[in-house]
């Protein structure tokens, strides 16, 4: 079986000045995989994630994507033009604080519509379907389509934005922390909701998150940062049952235990 | 005509620029040039913009025609047409159809225009974008990527909070298949008439230093959705002096009893209706 | 027809938080197994059975050494892209541990489903093939809607043999799968472990009783000489 590489990275390193931010990552991104990027504060992830979603441009290295239509791209090169539709249809990223990737301004199925009317979808009772079955897909209710973002709970918020992202059927979604500020019950809900949808749809993602609880239940496989680089990589369960590395093996022995 | 001003008040190099600017914005229809705006005689919101357009391509020749909500004979109107009469000593008329051009704030005559006339509207706010993205920097991008999504979510939200899209006047259109344009606070009666228009319709927007045109025939779409197509407005009643019933109507109260007449907005197009009429 | 193949594998672990501690587990394996065969692993308590399953399945890093899975092609799991053994874990060989882990709130019966969903089998016969199974390993219908991770030890453990068992594998790995089930459930096990080597499986498994090894292993495999001497 031959499975599509939509990714590829190699050597991307970013500076802030003189401070490092991520540096030589190298990794493919195949479809359908759910990649889990993890360390602790300061360890780069973010940074990473960052240009690997097109929001700051790296110092050096290479991006290579492969989108359904047009063949292999060199993502850093491409006009903002092109990189600003992907990220508005064909890519979404999911941020920690939902209000970051949601418009306080315009309702719950305002916001999913957006998402659709940037692939041009001019037709209201599709997206007002649209938006119903993705609230419904992400455990909301659907009779709250109207309300606006500030009327709902964080945890809410979160599926509203997960709704919003996925509604346009994305290559690859990008999450920074997508259940950070959530207690753990509503935590463990969402988790649930989104390993859910990506057993149905056969959706590629780069979660960021230093939780690694998160990472085992969602995730195929693993990126381990520290200071920057990529200390370990391979299957998920096989990181983080026997880690190679000094600083995974600090990192799983470190998880209390409930 | 009042000596001690160049012919129509602005100096020969400003007409220059605002006329190398028309060209621009004919050229990209729907798409809004910065120009440098001059102050002139009459305050910011009053069709300062309007009136620079004007005073740029307006020649000895030319018959002027100024309208304010429809009406030839209110103060917005007769004071722009008087201060062209004194800088140009130029013909007014308040016919649409002997008007060589004609400077508009909030309404398109209802006589058709034709090919050898031009329109030009005062501009309140050019950006039609303003609202939804308050940053100029954003909406620019916005325009320039053709990425309108906000645009149709506010007409979602109408129709999902009140059943139909609600918003009556300055109703977005696109231009030439191309940019979002915002046609000022005319009522949506007349989005039709802006479509393949014969004449040539130039936008000016004093405060915000925006010039946009549409150029003769050209394709102007007023924003819907599939199965919510745009409509325009209509009433039961008729015009009350003059009987019209395709026109659009003002609604004036009468008395204290809230008894309430619809006349025609546009004052000529009343008046020539009349006199066919009788 | 070889199935699966070692060669030279070492598994040592190092502890590096630990004062470097070096523990060498297993040395120079090298061995073949063929397609229908029922091996068991054998040795004493602690000689790193568990851990050679796991390195079968990719679980488990060997420290040197080629484990070779003979699919269509051959795969070293040791030395694959993840997207590979993800994709031979989903479709040619299945692992049972000693423990479920699933996700909470998941029903049961999803569980057992996701299996056939994830090998795209699922259809409209699905659900009675599962109910049956179910049942077959005495698990009450009352629980088929229940999350697993209220039950107790020995259904935990048959709600983990359903999820593999219903799936089509070609290799199974079993890590003690009758241990805290009472006789009449061992029994039920054993029959269905043997109904798989009919149909030509593949299976390893880890089970203490030698009763057991005898009704349905057809070789043993002793890890006592895959130790390192230098331990």
């Amino acid at each position: 079986m031959n499975i599509k590489k939509i990714m590829h990275v190699e050597n991307l390193t970013h500076f802030y000045g003189n401070q490092i931010g991520c540096k030589g990552i190298n990794f493919d991104l195949y479809k359908g995989e759910i990649l889990g990027i993890v360390g602790e504060s300061g360890s780069g992830k973010s940074t990473l994630l960052k240009c690997l979603s097109g929001e700051i441009s790296p110092s050096a290295g290479k991006i290579n994507i492969s989108l359904d239509q047009g063949g292999v791209k060199d993502f850093l090169s491409l006009p903002e033009q092109e990189k600003r539709q992907l990220m508005r249809s064909m890519w979404g990223i999911v941020h920690q604080n939902p209000r970051d990737g949601l418009n306080l301004r315009i309702s719950a199925g305002g916001n999913i519509a957006e998402r659709l009317l940037n692939v041009s979808e001019k037709n209201y009772s599709f997206l007002r379907n649209t938006g119903k079955y993705w609230m419904e897909k992400t455990e909301m209710d659907p009779d709250r389509i109207d309300e606006f973002p500030l009327s709902f709970s964080g945890g809410m918020q979160q599926r509203l934005q997960i709704s919003k992202i996925l509604s346009s059927n994305p290559q690859i979604v990008f999450m920074d922390e997508p259940t950070g500020g959530l207690d753990v019950s509503v935590q463990a809900k969402i988790l649930d909701t989104i390993k859910s949808i990506v057993r149905d749809i056969n959706v590629t993602m780069i979660i960021v998150t230093h939780d690694l609880a998160v990472v085992r239940f969602l995730t195929d496989k693993l990126l381990v940062m520290k200071d920057g680089i990529v200390v370990e990589t391979g299957l998920t369960d096989r990181v983080l049952d026997d880690p190679q590395h000094s600083y995974t093996q600090l990192l799983t022995s470190s998880i209390l235990q409930v | 005509m009042k000596t001690g001003f160049n012919f129509a008040y602005l100096d020969e190099a400003t007409k220059r620029m605002i006329r190398r600017k028309i060209l621009k914005a004919v050229c990209i229809p729907g798409y809004q040039c910065p120009f440098g705006g001059r102050e002139m005689p009459l305050a910011y919101g009053w069709g300062t913009g309007g009136i620079q357009v004007t005073a740029s391509i307006i020649g000895k020749q030319d018959i002027l025609k100024v309208i304010d909500q429809g009406a030839d004979d209110t103060t917005n109107a007769v004071s722009i047409k008087n201060f062209f009469k004194r800088v140009c000593n130029i013909m007014t008329t308040d016919r649409t159809a002997e008007a060589s051009l004609i400077q508009t704030r909030h309404r398109i005559p209802e006589t058709t225009l034709n090919k050898d006339q031009i329109i030009v509207y005062q501009v309140p706010q050019p950006e039609p974008l303003r609202k939804l993205e308050p940053k100029e920097k954003e909406t620019r991008k916005l325009h320039a990527y053709k990425e309108y999504a906000l645009m149709h979510v506010k007409l979602y939200e109408e129709i999902s909070q009140f059943g139909s899209v609600i918003k009556t006047w300055a109703y977005p259109v696109e231009t030439n298949n191309r940019y979002i344009t915002d046609p000022t606070p005319i009522p949506k009666f007349d989005n039709p008439k802006m479509n393949n228009m014969e004449a040539l319709q130039l936008f000016g927007a004093g405060r915000e230093k925006r010039i946009y045109a549409i150029p003769p025939y050209t394709k102007v779409k007023s924003l819907d959705f599939d199965d919510h197509p745009f409509e325009i407005q209509t009433w039961d009643e008729c015009c009350s002096i003059c009987g019209s019933t395709k026109s659009y109507l003002d609604e004036i109260i009468i008395n204290n009893e809230g008894k309430k007449n619809f006349i025609c907005s546009d004052t000529d197009f009343c008046k020539s209706n009349l006199e066919k009429n009788k | 027809m070889k199935i699966i193949e070692l060669k030279n594998v070492n598994k040592k672990f190092i502890l590096h938080n630990q004062k470097g501690t070096v523990l060498n587990v297993l040395k120079n394996i090298n061995l073949e197994i063929k397609t229908g065969e029922c091996i068991a692993l054998v040795g004493k308590s602690g000689i790193g059975k568990s851990t050679f399953l796991k390195m079968l399945y990719g679980n488990y890093l060997p420290s040197s050494g080629e484990i070779n899975i003979y699919n269509n092609n051959k795969i070293n799991i040791a030395n694959s892209l993840e997207h590979q053994i993800i994709n031979l874990r989903k479709y040619f060989i299945g692992y049972v541990s000693q423990f479920l882990r699933v996700l909470p709130r998941v029903p049961t019966i999803e569980i057992v489903s996701d299996t056939l969903k994830q090998q795209s089998l699922f259809d409209e016969h699905s659900l009675i093939k599962i109910k049956k199974l179910l049942s077959e390993l005495n698990i009450q219908e009352s629980m088929w809607n229940l999350s697993p991770l209220t039950f107790s030890g020995g259904e935990q453990q048959r709600v983990n043999l359903a999820k593999t068992l219903i799936g089509n594998y070609s290799i199974l790995l079993l890590d003690e799968p009758t241990a805290s089930l009472d006789d009449i459930n061992k029994s039920i096990v054993i029959d269905m472990i043997k109904s798989k080597l009919k149909k030509d499986v593949t299976i390893i498994v880890i089970v203490h009783d030698k009763k057991i090894r005898n009704e349905i292993c057809t070789r043993e495999i002793n890890l006592e000489k895959y130790i390192p001497n230098d331990n």
